[in-house]
């Protein structure tokens, strides 16, 4: 038994029952009422504190084993986001359904995203890589598609939002006991896996040798994992970090094995979830869910784990093909053909106030245009940036499934936003611009800071960036549970509006971009380098941490800037550097090209879909590109 | 074009000084306003939550909608060539592009110091004024007085106690509850009753908390908005916990339920809820 873990695991539980015991005691001596608040309200909060953080901290523990990912936990699988999804569109389409319970309603949910999760990597044999890379793809698609909904419905969804904000509130002993079987059977299960999930360490060829059926293994791991997720999700909605942070925890206190870590993981788990519930019900009036509060206490150290752990545990790197014979011209004038189209169209086809569709030219377009042209620039210039910036952040971090949002220059622009918003209480759009641009300054100058001493490692920077970007969804959620109804007109730049874009923003979009855009061709050479690997850079006379410092800050500036434009939440950046390279683009220099090409097309046809297709209601660009992407995405790892 | 496929029907009250503008609203008090002076809107944003939220005075048939109140459809709007746009003045920063198709009247929805009723009566004779039915307005307006303290006057027995005005959220934890610095708040002050709920709220006078905090208002009666179904699962799940069968108020049958009435809306929303709760409490015989 590792002692220093133990110690952790005893402290942060008797924390909670400590500060339990400070709420609790003046009510023992109370009314009826007041006994029955402690015994049937009180007491069954403090217990569904501690299953809900065993419960987290046990999935974790099991995905982050199985994954050999120490990122991996409910939220960053499909879990949260399948849950949600589920009881949204329940709630919305078929409201008597939620007689079954709702927890119920979030595990079909759940389920289903990892079944999608599962079928997505199934070729591969649920390769970690595979499982962790479609894990991402479908949580963004069901995040996007529960925007969506709730953008459309925001009245009849915002209470859901209350429910599913991470509070622990509760008025009996019924889910806590609905919950116990769960953590129960899974803790038996979780008990008889605990061997051959250590042998998973051996390696594919290692465990293979001694005869293990590694998918059914890796298959009932994340079985019993999604279980434990799906129960939490239903019961009191996501609750990010907890599952990380008590694994993460064991393993730096010294759990070495797989049992040790999911045993003294959960354990730290329950007591960091129930030690911040109870603090909040002593000090927070009116209630504060303590979901997003555990995101908000988690990043820090999150931050300072990311900073000891070594290179490449973020995450197995793939191949990128490099070099590869193509002719780039003819790929090139395909994807600029297709985007002059996709302008033509995006100027000139609309609907009419009956809802017919109608194709304007000439003096017919006049009108329109001062409302359509400057959102189209504004989208063009954006989807730019993001193809290139998502070029560059690929070919840094050697990772196809590297997103330029990840580095969490969108997610600190979205935060100060917020905060402006609801601290100052302006939506004057000059200062919330500027505020936006403070934020992703401020990120970037920490990542920075963190970076220099890993030498501007790339797993270490998305790390970072993931860390803020969870930050910011969990301050998200903590601020639409507060129902301001001002928070909607976040709600669609979150989305990825463009509809507030004036003709001085187009300019000033436009004004961004080009110099930007025009600096990449710059990094060709570096592109070129690093893939190749740090030894093969350096023999070739490459400064590997200059050259990584500088790619870092020309994606973060594309990433600020079209953040800006349209919202943190754009699947553009992913997309169009696959799009471009499925086309036969796989140069540094076509390749960026022609992801700044796609980028735009993508952004320009989710722009014009979002504004004609549900007439006269309009959903932002940036959700319809994320819509379309992770739906090419899946058809694209389905097909294969 | 347009204006003719929609011809201009004439107000419920009939005696209008000329017609109003071709009026469109952005916002659910804003509507709520403009439909109880009879003006027959161009379009509005959002109907069917309106008719969820609001409900009454009731849509005139035949009111396009205009899809979510925070993006109109500019291309729609620009083809209904409205008059006037009555638009939230927290929207103004994003919506300002709206003055190049028509007038917009910039209106406060929340009321900036905590005087929601004072703040709803302004609003009506603002936009009585914009539409040319300042007569109405000014009648409308004046039924407030005398509709509050007619409740009042039945509401005697209830004058300083304690009453709780909440929605039970449909997961059967959650309640919203309502502040002094919104309209039930200050309908509820204006009665004589004490407003059991102290702590704070948001810019629109809302707060949601836990049902734990019932326990530091033992003594409340409480009246909660019904919506129907929702309220339904809300109440069966509430009926499962020995909390709440625990407390006073449920023990002694003083939970009443009401039709929905609008939290943030005006002075018609104000006088509905009024006499909801003139007709609901005096049945019930205050506690001790």
């Amino acid at each position: 038994m590792p002692r220093p873990t133990a110690i952790l695991a005893l402290l942060s539980i008797g924390a909670a029952l400590l500060l339990f015991l400070l709420s609790a005691a003046p009510l023992a001596q109370g009314d009826t009422l007041h006994r029955i608040l402690l015994w049937h309200a009180l007491a069954p909060r403090l217990a569904m504190g501690l299953l809900c953080g065993a419960a987290l901290g046990l999935a974790g523990a099991l995905f982050q084993q199985v994954l050999r990912n120490p990122l991996a936990e409910p939220g960053t699988l499909g879990i949260f986001a399948g849950a949600r999804l589920a009881l949204a569109a329940v709630t919305l389409w078929a409201p008597g359904w939620l007689a079954l319970g709702q927890p119920l309603v979030a595990t079909a949910g759940a389920v289903l995203a990892m079944l999608l999760v599962l079928l997505l990597s199934r070729q591969q044999g649920f390769a970690p890589l595979a499982v962790i890379l479609a894990g991402l793809v479908v949580s963004l698609a069901l995040d996007a598609g529960n925007r969506a909904l709730v953008l459309l419905n925001f009245e009849a969804l915002s209470d859901l939002w209350i429910t599913l904000a991470g509070g622990l509130g509760q008025g009996s002993w019924s889910m806590p006991l609905a919950l116990l079987p769960w953590l129960g059977g899974a803790a038996v299960l979780a008990a008889l896996l605990r061997r051959p999930l250590a042998l998973l360490e051996l390696g594919e060829a290692g465990a293979r040798g001694l005869g293990l059926p590694l998918p059914l293994i890796r298959a009932l791991g994340l079985g019993v994992a999604v279980l434990l997720g799906a129960a939490v999700a239903g019961t009191a909605g996501g609750i990010g970090f907890v599952g990380l942070a008590g694994p993460a925890l064991a393993r730096v206190t010294g759990a070495r094995t797989p049992g040790q870590r999911m045993l003294w993981g959960s354990l730290i788990a329950a007591g960091l979830l129930a030690m911040t519930d109870q603090a909040l019900r002593l000090l927070a009036e009116p209630d504060i869910p303590a979901g997003g509060v555990t995101a908000l206490l988690g990043a820090p150290p999150l931050l300072w784990l990311m900073r000891r752990m070594p290179r490449g545990m973020a995450g197995p790197v793939a191949d990128v093909p490099l070099a590869k014979v193509a002719r780039p011209a003819g790929p090139l004038l395909l994807l600029g053909v297709a985007l002059l189209l996709a302008v033509g169209v995006a100027l000139c086809l609309g609907r009419l106030p009956d809802g017919t569709w109608h194709w304007a030219g000439g003096a017919a377009l006049e009108p329109l245009l001062t409302w359509r042209a400057p959102r189209l620039v504004a989208a063009l210039a954006a989807g730019a940036m993001l193809g290139a910036a998502g070029v560059l952040i690929q070919r840094l971090t050697g990772n196809p499934m590297a997103s330029p949002e990840l580095l969490g220059v969108s997610a600190g622009a979205g935060l100060a936003m917020m905060l402006g918003v609801l601290l100052l209480g302006s939506t004057d759009r000059l200062l919330l611009t500027g505020l936006a641009a403070m934020g992703a300054g401020s990120v970037l100058a920490m990542l920075l800071l963190l970076g220099r001493r890993s030498g501007f490692s790339p797993d270490h920077m998305l790390l970072a960036g993931v860390a803020l970007t969870m930050l910011a969804g969990a301050v998200t959620v903590l601020l639409l549970a507060g129902g301001d109804p001002r928070m909607a007109l976040l709600l669609g730049w979150l989305a990825g509006s463009t509809y507030t874009v004036t003709v001085k923003d187009a300019w000033l979009a436009v004004a961004v971009a080009v110099p930007l855009l025009l600096a990449t061709p710059l990094a060709a050479r570096w592109l070129t380098l690093l893939p190749l690997g740090p030894a093969v850079g350096r023999g070739l006379g490459l400064a590997l941490g200059r050259a990584r410092l500088a790619l870092l800050l020309l994606t973060a500036g594309l990433t600020a800037a079209a953040t800006l434009l349209v919202g943190p939440l754009s699947f553009t950046g992913l997309m169009a550097p696959h799009l471009a390279r499925m086309l036969g683009l796989r140069r540094p220099l076509p390749h960026l090209a022609g992801a700044a090409l796609a980028g735009a097309l993508v952004i320009a046809l989710a722009d014009w879909l979002g504004r004609t297709a549900a007439f006269p209601w309009q959903l932002p660009a940036g959700l319809v590109a994320t819509l379309m992407g992770s739906a090419y995405v899946i058809w694209l790892l389905a097909r294969r | 074009m347009l204006a003719a496929a929609w011809p201009w029907p004439a107000s419920a009250q009939g005696q209008i000084q000329g017609p109003a503008p071709r009026v469109v609203s952005l916002d659910l008090l804003l509507t709520e306003c403009l439909l109880s002076l009879g003006v027959v809107p161009a379009a509005l944003a959002n109907i069917p939550l309106y008719q969820r939220l609001v409900a009454q005075p009731p849509v005139p048939p035949g009111v396009p909608d205009l899809g979510p109140p925070q993006e109109p459809h500019l291309e729609f709007l620009q083809a209904l060539q409205p008059e006037l746009i009555l638009a939230p003045s927290w929207q103004a920063p994003a919506l300002e592009r709206l003055e190049r198709i028509a007038r917009v009247a910039w209106l406060p929805a929340f009321a900036p110091d905590g005087q929601p009723l004072e703040h709803a009566e302004a609003l009506l004779t603002r936009i009585g004024a914009l539409t040319g039915r300042e007569a109405e307005a000014r009648a409308q307006a004046a039924l407030l007085p005398p509709a509050l303290a007619a409740a009042a006057a039945q509401l005697t027995d209830w004058a300083g106690r304690p009453v709780l005005a909440a929605r039970f959220l449909e997961d059967g934890r959650h309640m919203a509850v309502f502040g002094a610095n919104g309209m039930i708040g200050a309908v509820l002050q204006r009665l004589g009753l004490r407003n059991a709920w102290t702590g704070r709220s948001n810019a629109a006078g809302v707060a949601s908390t836990g049902i734990e905090s019932l326990a530091g208002m033992a003594d409340a009666t409480i009246v909660h908005f019904d919506r129907g179904a929702e309220t339904a699962r809300a109440l069966a799940r509430l009926r499962d916990s020995p909390f709440w069968q625990a407390l006073p108020a449920v023990r002694e049958g003083r939970v009443l339920a009401m039709p929905v009435i609008y939290p943030s809306g005006g002075v018609f929303s104000a006088i509905r809820f009024a006499a909801q709760l003139a007709a609901l409490l005096p049945g019930r015989a205050p506690h001790g």
